[in-house]
């Protein structure tokens, strides 16, 4: 099944930093636990992956280092900062009342 | 070069608006992107070409994903209007500060002596290397103060108006007075020229990407914004005024405007490592559009004039010098494209 593209663009914000909160990341490796954890529903576009995590950097919500690879070149990853951990909170509050109202209504209208 | 090279130098030179390093490390991102998707791609059995085609595909269109990312580093961002603010106003503070020193000793009047062979008098050939110097060194500034607008619109409108006031402070009293010319006109249709090249720009980059149709377009209207502005504003007000000083005018006009944009170009490629194709183009029409009409009215009035009997020296610089234009655009897009390709980061062997 595919994602519908409007719900992705919606909510990858949170993926993304709900993926960091567990651990600092690069891109490539983001896309890759998207798709795995999604079992492939979520492809997000590798291009437009990358507009986004800058604009959260710029946000502060992300701080971003170039690392050293044993044997191979750097790669710059992304962590969560405190003021991260927050948005990522807020958005969490705000997609569970979402999904929560939505529920309802669904509910609802299928009795 | 690899296909990979290929797209991060098109990536690259589409993150012109965005401050060098950020620029250069994104693009070291994006390489260390593409060449893992490529390497992933190649464990499954992929072909080498085949696994960088999909990983290029998958990372999207160079614009677009440039275009995005632009947007999304809006800090990086270097803000337009200050920047046309700041080149102007550090252009024309250096134009006046130079025209006063050189006004104030007569040393570099003899350096002009080079123009005498053109029929020209001392006093003019004074005022020539002035505005020159002024031209050169407003470029110089313009070029450290800001890049893509500058280039689009404020490089034109500078030069047309050093040249304008070139010919104002050459003319006598009683022909500024014929023919209506004041610096505040000067400055007024140097604005408009600058706002027209600004609506090419604009032009150039609302084209399809089809690369032969849009270069061709956007060379045509270039050129045909400066063949207007020039037989607007410069030609009509010549024409109330004596031929002989009208070859005077042009000849200082081909010297301050079409010289320094050929020279500029080179020192800018050198600074900016590449510029946008559609800047680029912008400047060349511009430069070609200058040449052709300076060319066109030398053919319509020097015919008829015995005045003009050397009009073929200034008909044949107008030519060489455009021909010089094109080849230095020629050389420069090579040379840049190799810089910017070496300018990126080294490849990640996985």
């Amino acid at each position: 099944m595919k994602s519908d593209t409007q719900l992705l663009k919606g909510s990858v914000r949170l993926l993304i930093l709900r993926l960091l909160d567990r651990e600092p990341m690069y891109g490539y490796q983001m896309i890759q636990h998207l798709k795995d954890r999604s079992e492939g529903y979520f492809q997000l576009g590798e291009g437009a992956l990358y507009p986004l995590l800058h604009e959260m950097e710029e946000h502060r919500f992300l701080r971003a280092e170039w690392r050293d690879q044993e044997g191979r070149p750097q790669r710059r990853y992304y962590h969560l900062t405190a003021k991260g951990k927050k948005e990522l909170a807020r958005r969490l509050e705000t997609w569970q009342g979402f999904t929560k109202a939505v529920d309802l209504v669904l509910e609802a209208t299928h009795v | 070069m690899s296909d990979i090279d290929t797209y991060l130098s098109q990536l690259r030179s589409h993150l012109i608006d965005l401050d060098p390093e950020r620029a250069d490390e994104i693009v070291a991102e994006a390489r260390t992107h593409l060449e893992s998707r490529a390497a992933q791609l190649r464990a499954t059995g992929v072909g080498e070409n085949e696994a960088i085609k999909e990983a290029l595909a998958a990372f999207g269109d160079p614009p677009q994903v440039a275009q995005d990312l632009v947007q999304g580093n809006a800090r990086h961002r270097r803000p337009a209007a200050l920047r046309a603010v700041g080149a102007f106003v550090t252009s024309f503070g250096s134009g006046l500060v130079l025209s006063f020193l050189l006004g104030a000793g007569s040393a570099l009047s003899r350096a002009g002596t080079f123009a005498l062979p053109a029929g020209l008098d001392s006093e003019s050939t004074t005022t020539i290397v002035k505005w020159v110097a002024y031209c050169c060194i407003a470029l110089l500034t313009g070029i450290v103060g800001g890049r893509r607008f500058w280039w689009i619109a404020g490089l034109p409108g500078v030069a047309m108006i050093a040249t304008g006031l070139l010919v104002l402070s050459a003319l006598p009293e009683a022909i500024r007075a014929e023919a209506g010319l004041s610096p505040l006109r000067i400055l007024l249709s140097g604005a408009l020229f600058t706002a027209m090249m600004a609506g090419v720009g604009w032009l150039a980059s609302r084209l399809p990407r089809r690369r032969a149709l849009s270069t061709a377009i956007t060379i045509i209207s270039g050129s045909v914004v400066s063949l207007i502005w020039v037989g607007l504003v410069v030609f009509a007000v010549a024409a109330s005024i004596k031929v002989e000083d009208g070859a005077r005018w042009y000849f200082g006009y081909l010297l301050a405007t079409v010289t320094p944009v050929i020279v500029a170009l080179l020192i800018a490629g050198h600074r900016d490592r590449f510029l946008s194709r559609e800047v680029f183009i912008v400047a060349l029409s511009g430069l070609c559009g200058l040449g052709l009409a300076c060319a066109v009215s030398l053919a319509v009035w020097g015919g008829s004039h015995s005045a003009l009997r050397h009009t073929w020296r200034p008909l044949a610089m107008a030519a060489l010098l455009c021909i010089a234009g094109l080849l230095a655009s020629i050389v420069y897009t090579v040379w840049t494209h190799r810089t910017a390709t070496a300018s990126l980061p080294p490849a990640e062997s996985q």
